[in-house]
């Protein structure tokens, strides 16, 4: 299922609310260009009480809920729409990611039908999945993994032939 | 009396053919993630599923 106006609409209603987010998990990994798929879409943000505010008002806008963690300690919003089939989970705190701070700035921007999206880094995404360990996290592994070989792989830049890295001669003449 | 059990060669045989197998898998993962690289990322936002009612789901 194509994704786009899904995400879209989620990302405007963030970007009117002011409500910055990094998203994460499978949904980022596929952005990154992994053969990955997924039912939700995963972010990370502060839980501040005007960010909460903020989380509700996106709900509203959306005519979406937000449902109460069901592991009360891991602090997860969850916000559904049955209706557009919306599943969106909002996270203060992920494994093997330090602060938000740090995963914004190593973030990619991208846009999505005019929608500013920050996309967290395939690096920070692996890390998070590695650390988490479960069985469904464990499992893509090896394929974010490729994928980050291959994405570092076409942005090394190609590599000048030895010849051509020779300097130029002196211009001395015997 | 033979020192190797009779079955030794078909072992080996299965092994290579495991072996090849899982090179393929490995070279057909690549040409997947090379192909989704060079997709624009408009292209790439096939990749959610939905539930379906009676349990499960599909892309």
């Amino acid at each position: 299922m194509d994704a786009t106006p899904l995400l879209a609409r989620l990302m405007l209603a963030l970007h009117a609310a002011h409500l910055e987010v990094v998203l994460i998990g499978n949904a980022a990994a596929a952005l990154h260009g992994a053969p990955v798929t997924t039912l939700d879409f995963d972010f990370m943000f502060r839980a501040t009480p005007t960010n909460l505010r903020k989380l509700k008002a996106v709900a509203a806008a959306l005519e979406a809920v937000i449902l109460r963690p069901y592991y009360p300690v891991s602090n997860l919003y969850r916000m559904v729409d049955d209706a557009t089939g919306l599943q969106a989970d909002f996270m203060p705190a992920i494994h093997g990611v330090r602060s938000f701070e740090g995963l914004r700035s190593r973030a990619v921007e991208r846009a999505t039908q005019g929608a500013p999206l920050l996309v967290a880094s395939l690096a920070d995404i692996i890390a998070s999945k590695r650390a988490a360990g479960r069985d469904r996290d464990l499992a893509v592994l090896p394929v974010l993994e490729k994928t980050l070989r291959a994405v570092q792989a076409a942005d090394e830049k190609p590599r000048l032939p030895r010849s051509a890295k020779r300097p130029p001669p002196s211009g001395r003449s015997r | 009396m033979p020192l190797r059990p009779k079955n030794y060669a078909a072992a080996i045989a299965r092994r290579r053919a495991l072996a090849a197998l899982k090179r393929e898998s490995d070279r057909q993962l690549d040409d997947l993630i090379r192909r989704r690289l060079a997709l624009p990322l408009e292209q790439r936002m096939h990749f959610l599923r939905r539930r379906l009612p009676g349990g499960g789901s599909s892309l």
